[in-house]
């Protein structure tokens, strides 16, 4: 009896994938979720669709090989089968907080999503905080907001822009105020920065991060916003650059000790610096080395899927490796894994990685 | 005249404010035991926990019989050379002990404050593998848990609410589990520190940056205040001295502590460590709370003079360094 992965099992499919120029019967198959159109390398990555979803890419490569398909269209198909599994499962699973709905708006931009729901949960500052009617409004989530929404150029959604900008231009981290800069170039020193160098904190009344302030550029960017405070923001990311390339959460030494970069800030600060900045070349290709070594023995997605993004948006060769690292680590975990997640594996794997940047409808 | 008197206002009115921050911070609720009960347990290596967990959870017992219980380690950032995370073998050790004694429910919940991305830090410190070996009990990560609004109750931060982990607040019974660090902004990192990752990263950030500018002393004790600790185990086998919590080396202390109070466990470790916790101040602010003094807490187990290691510290906390013998009551 064939392993319910063996693709071998299925020889008029396989044909048609070796052979993409016969034509694929526009009739349904007896399998239910096998849908057919398209061209035919959709044909062939639509074949990926009846694999069952405990087969990886790793399954299907081995039962393909038999037959001589190039692993290039094997991870097509993977790739093909992964995404729809994961849009499938982003749109009957609720979004449990702002990080979750705009991600979540992000990947099904395509498919339908309405933005109004993430409307209606904007503070009346102006900005969003993590949890709707939770806590205090937040850079990172305000941003995440901003970014979701800016595909439906609707005049609500406009005039909801332009009240988050406004909330997020008089969002500084504290050690932007005169007192606390003095303090810390004079007295408070064990931490190494330039307070000059200053972007957004997570919540107020704190100082500057990495995530915060780099999806905050990465808004302003995308709604091509100019403002005074990106330039010393872009300042402060390289300021906090680590040594070893990367970013850490927000400082890079701390009581004479080299910190660590994290990746998933590592890969935020990427995407923000991704219009390059001239002088820091080093530095970018250190941490977009850093992101790729650092990520080629792990399985988490969320790591990777961030990493995919900044990687594609450098142009970096790890990109591609590490996106089908994705897709394979995905699919193990596809039950598991919560909504903000799943987006952003979505995102990751489309076939050009998702930037940020999309231009608006 | 007229300026004397603007001047005497000033000052009157700087006295009763600062009297008024005084009574504010004085609201720490009395909930100091008469008697604490600590235990403390050699043991040279990791393998060894599960028998020496056993052991320590007979000579300081909580009550865990039918209950939801919440173990809360110590979870920050993984790297291979340093003892920055509690062990996850004895998170292992305890979980199965827990259910010995009858816990219903044993859950894991942390919510690392420096690393968004927890799955890879639950399988890079190893925690999850040891987790899906016992099968018996789940990981809560509390930065993405849903939030329950809390007023804080002593005054001695600003912070108008806490929006705290749910999974927290509804736990029978709450067992921090410590690594036994230096800490270089707070002196030591313990029990009470611990209580740093409840606050949920997703509300608040990565780090919890909020607290550091509330005061670390201040913030620690409000949120022992907030989420009261029931029972703690301390993973001294492995201990981190000098630049803690992050980069300092380690030190083989090779003792667990055991204890129903939080204040009682951390003053011991401090004494452990060569630190007088007396001196230490988030454990001075925190006498409301438990025992601090040697002389109300029933040592069982070694004694504290046969563990005892000198720990290297910070220059900025060299004035902590205490000698158990000369501390008075």
């Amino acid at each position: 009896m064939p392993r319910q992965c063996d693709i071998g099992s299925h020889p008029a499919c396989v044909r048609r994938c070796v052979h993409p120029t016969q034509p694929w019967p526009r009739t349904r198959t007896t399998s239910p979720s096998l849908e057919t159109a398209g061209t035919s390398l959709d044909e062939c990555a639509l074949y990926g669709l009846v694999i069952p979803q405990s087969c990886d890419g790793q399954d299907i490569a081995r039962s393909l090989a038999r037959t001589g398909i190039i692993r290039t269209r094997i991870i097509v198909i993977s790739r093909v089968t992964i995404r729809r599994q994961v849009l499938q499962r982003l749109t009957t699973t609720a979004s449990r907080g702002i990080e979750d709905a705009a991600l979540g708006l992000m990947a099904l931009r395509n498919s339908g999503a309405d933005p109004r729901a993430l409307l209606d949960i904007q503070h009346r500052d102006g900005g969003w905080s993590a949890i709707p009617n939770v806590g205090p409004p937040s850079a990172f989530h305000t941003s995440l907001a901003l970014l979701a929404i800016r595909p439906f150029q609707t005049a609500s959604v406009r005039h909801a822009a332009g009240r988050a900008f406004d909330w997020l231009s008089e969002l500084r981290g504290v050690e932007s105020h005169w007192l606390w800069q003095w303090k810390f170039r004079l007295f408070d020193r064990q931490v190494r920065f330039d307070p000059l160098k200053s972007g957004w904190p997570w919540v107020p009344d704190t100082v500057s991060w990495v995530a915060p302030t780099a999806l905050s550029i990465l808004a302003f960017q995308a709604w091509c916003r100019e403002s005074p405070r990106t330039a010393p923001a872009i300042a402060m990311l390289l300021d906090r650059a680590c040594p070893q390339g990367g970013w850490n959460a927000g400082n890079s030494v701390v009581f004479g000790v080299d910190l660590d970069p994290h990746p998933d800030f590592t890969a935020m600060a990427l995407l923000a610096l991704r219009d390059g900045s001239p002088g820091y070349e080093a530095l970018l290709n250190r941490s977009l080395d850093y992101l790729k070594a650092r990520l080629e023995g792990s399985c988490s997605p969320y790591s990777l899927a961030w990493a995919v993004m900044a990687l594609s948006a450098h142009g970096h060769e790890g990109a591609h490796r590490l996106k089908n690292r994705l897709e394979r680590c995905a699919a193990a975990k596809l039950d598991q894994l919560p909504r903000h997640v799943l987006a952003l594996v979505s995102l990751a794997s489309e076939d050009i990685p998702f930037t940020f940047q999309e231009p608006s409808r | 005249m007229k300026r004397r008197s603007i001047v005497s206002a000033a000052a009157l009115a700087a006295t009763a404010g600062l009297a008024v921050h005084q009574s504010q911070a004085s609201r720490v609720p009395f909930r100091r035991p008469r008697r604490s009960h600590v235990a403390i347990l050699r043991c040279d290596r990791y393998a060894r926990t599960s028998e020496v967990v056993a052991r320590g959870l007979r000579l300081v017992s909580p009550a865990v019989q039918g209950k939801r219980v919440l173990l809360k380690p110590n979870l920050v950032e993984y790297s291979p050379a340093a003892p920055i995370n509690t062990h996850p073998m004895l998170i292992a050790a305890v979980i199965d002990a827990l259910y010995g004694l009858g816990a219903a429910t044993v859950i894991v919940a942390e919510g690392p404050g420096h690393v968004r991305d927890t799955d890879l830090l639950l399988h890079e410190s190893g925690l999850e593998a040891q987790l899906d070996l016992l099968k018996r009990a789940s990981f809560v990560d509390l930065n993405f848990d849903s939030v329950t609004r809390v007023a804080p109750g002593t005054g001695l931060t600003q912070l108008k609410e806490l929006w705290l982990p749910t999974t927290v607040r509804s736990a029978d019974v709450v067992i921090s589990m410590p690594k036994i660090k230096t800490h270089h902004w707070a002196g030591v990192t313990l029990s009470l520190k611990n209580s740093f990752g409840i606050l949920p990263g997703g509300v608040y950030g990565w780090p919890k940056n909020v607290l550091h500018w509330q005061g670390i002393d201040n913030s620690i004790v409000e949120l022992a205040v907030s989420v009261p600790i029931h029972f703690v185990i301390a993973d001294g086998i492995e201990a981190m001295e000098g630049n803690g919590p992050l980069h300092g080396p380690m030190r083989r202390l090779g003792c667990l502590v055991f204890a129903d109070d939080p204040v009682a466990a951390d003053a011991t470790c401090c004494r452990l460590m060569g630190i007088d916790p007396r001196r230490v101040r988030h454990l001075q602010m925190a006498v409301p709370l438990g025992n601090l003094d040697a002389h109300h807490i029933e040592q069982r187990g070694e004694a504290i003079a046969g563990v005892l290691q000198r720990f290297e510290l910070l220059p900025q906390f060299t004035h902590l360094s205490g000698d158990i013998n000369r501390e008075s009551p």
